[in-house]
């Protein structure tokens, strides 16, 4: 689904002491498809802009437009659209309520009135998605599940809803290496398989850079920069300003680009891992012309 | 008091009751010690043992069997769980949960007062805290306020006030954004050479380790590793086992070599792009 925001802003605490412009007069556009990386500081306004997206705040002014369903300040979603957008929330475990996790998974889908078998069926392909056995898990108590299991019980709840819009703030925080990177897989593999439009607030580079086609980077309120990874990466000293960082690959081609001749430097586009390596590999094993 | 050894864990063993009323073993028969004034990082996939190691260190939780000494005192004698608490701090992974005071000074204040420390007391070390945290024009301030790293570093203020020999930093940095990340592990370093502090760092970035004195690595309830930064990230492919990962720098060398290329062992950036650009210049 295509998402377009148009010169929205929302207003914390309207009229009140603590009043607090949150977002300011934000405009973007998101192809339908897209994998879309949010990254800024705490309090850049991540969060409020996506709970914009399925009606769980409403823009101050503006409008926002999610596949044909447009938002504004006196618009809300309709209910029956909710279900088109996935929000997965930070640290969504601590949501998890139900005896057992199949019970869990199905109370979004029962809650939108599917009749029982087909909640099943949903809550079966949705743990399968990410990466769990359903036969072996349906029945456990999701409280004495490991963290990374939590996690994906909480992020197949969403999944089951089958979404059109997948909407991800940090889903990695406080995960090992080996977690972050199996979700995140499993999200992407997702992503690609269902079409969906995906956004992943993350305080990573290096997430960001591995996943996303699109970047937004947002600060006080208002998206400074938004274009493809390699555009934004470009800017390290703009990202650096404000308080962000780019991935390890941008700053060691960087470094590395310091101290070669002009002929012999890295493209500065090689902001993923593989392909950095990839690309060395490939300039040691040419021998030189010169 | 014993000087050296700060923390002793000989032959310590945890586990709790599963679902099925069998027991996991969370800790396998750990035997560690951590000496006065050093760096350690310990690292672990999730559900190694990391944050239980971290909450035996203070009495959070007692060891099933086994002994743990903070400077010589068990932390089952329950008429030392106060000095022992006083002198290992803790720093937990979310910012909100460990804030109470309605201001930073409040909140700086709330150990003090639980310890009965008289107010001009407490006014010259809510100060010195303060000051040791860079947060010294923070005082007033009201937490929720504040970023994640500085809410953080009040958390930190808050234990400095107690004049701690420790401080454990569970997954502290987790929840932070890249500046707040920084923020923190720039702290804790800066405590531990100039104060003396010794630190006890459990993350999941390997980047967070590169500069400790030591690393330790847990692995299913037991240590697998323990020695010196280079030591324990050298052997990469023992902690991808693990499910643990290695520093970007270290990662990208090790590829390299794997395919026939002569490149040193370096933990820091610069060491593999001065080698690299050598290589790639006499290619």
């Amino acid at each position: 689904m295509q998402i377009t925001f148009d010169q929205v802003s929302h207003l914390y605490g309207k009229g009140t002491p603590f009043e607090r412009l949150a977002l300011k007069n934000i405009s973007l556009k998101i192809p339908s498809g897209a994998f879309v990386g949010i990254i800024g500081q705490t309090g850049s306004g991540k969060s409020t802009l996506i709970q914009h997206l399925n009606g769980l705040l409403s823009p101050t002014s503006g409008e926002i437009t999610i596949g044909d369903v447009v938002i504004t300040p006196t618009k809300r979603i309709p209910p029956a659209k909710r279900k088109d957008i996935g929000l997965v929330f930070q640290y969504p475990e601590h949501q998890l309520f139900e005896e057992t996790v199949a019970k869990d998974v199905c109370f979004g889908p029962l809650n939108f009135e599917l009749p029982e078998s087909m909640a099943e069926s949903r809550a079966r392909e949705a743990l399968e998605l990410v990466g769990l056995d359903y036969e072996a898990i349906k029945d456990r108590s999701p409280f004495q599940l490991s963290g990374g299991q939590m996690r994906r019980v909480a992020i197949a709840g969403v999944l089951a809803m089958q979404p059109k819009v997948l909407v991800l703030d940090e889903p990695t925080a406080g995960l090992d290496p080996a977690g972050r990177k199996a979700i995140l897989e499993g999200i992407h593999r997702i992503h690609r398989e269902q079409n969906l439009t995906t956004l992943l607030v993350t305080h990573s580079m290096e997430e960001a850079a591995r996943y996303a086609d699109l970047m937004l980077v947002l600060a006080g309120g208002e998206v400074v920069m938004q274009g493809r990874p390699e555009e934004v990466f470009q800017q390290a000293d703009r990202l650096r300003d404000l308080s962000l960082d780019v991935p390890q690959t941008v700053s060691f081609i960087s470094r590395i680009n310091q101290l070669l001749p002009d002929t012999a430097r890295l493209p500065a586009t090689l902001y993923r891992e593989e392909e950095l390596i990839a690309h060395v590999l490939k300039r040691l094993s040419v021998p030189k012309e010169c | 008091m014993n000087e050296e050894n700060l923390l002793t864990f000989r032959n310590v063993a945890f586990s709790y009751d599963g679902e099925e009323g069998q027991r996991v073993e969370v800790l396998k028969g750990v035997d560690l010690t951590i000496a006065k004034g050093s760096f350690v990082s310990v690292l672990g996939h999730n559900g190694s043992g990391k944050s239980t190691l971290a909450k035996l260190m203070n009495a959070l939780l007692l060891p099933e069997s086994g002994t743990i000494l903070v400077s010589g005192a068990d932390t089952r004698n329950g008429e030392m769980i106060w000095e022992i608490r006083r002198h290992v701090g803790m720093v937990f992974q979310n910012p909100d949960n460990q804030i109470v005071g309605a201001t930073v000074e409040d909140d700086v204040a709330f150990g003090l007062e639980n310890m009965g420390v008289d107010p001009q007391e407490m006014r010259k070390r809510i100060d010195e805290a303060l000051h040791s945290v860079g947060m010294e024009n923070y005082t007033l301030a009201q937490p929720y306020r504040l970023s994640g790293g500085q809410k953080q570093r009040v958390a930190i203020a808050g234990i400095m006030a107690m004049r701690p020999s420790v401080i454990i930093l569970d997954e502290a940095t987790a929840m932070l954004d890249p500046q707040g990340r920084q923020e923190v592990m720039h702290l804790a370093k800066k405590l531990n050479r100039e104060e003396g502090i010794t630190i006890v760092n459990i993350t999941h970035f390997p980047e967070e380790a590169v500069d400790s004195d030591r690393v330790i690595v847990m692995n299913r309830g037991e240590v697998l590793m323990d020695g010196q930064p280079g030591e324990v990230f050298s052997q990469v492919e023992r902690l991808q086992e693990a499910g643990l990962d290695v520093p970007f720098t270290v990662r990208v060398r090790h590829e390299l070599v794997a395919k026939g290329y002569d490149l040193p062992f370096g933990l820091h950036q610069e060491e593999l792009v001065e080698h690299l650009c050598r290589l790639l210049l006499t290619k």
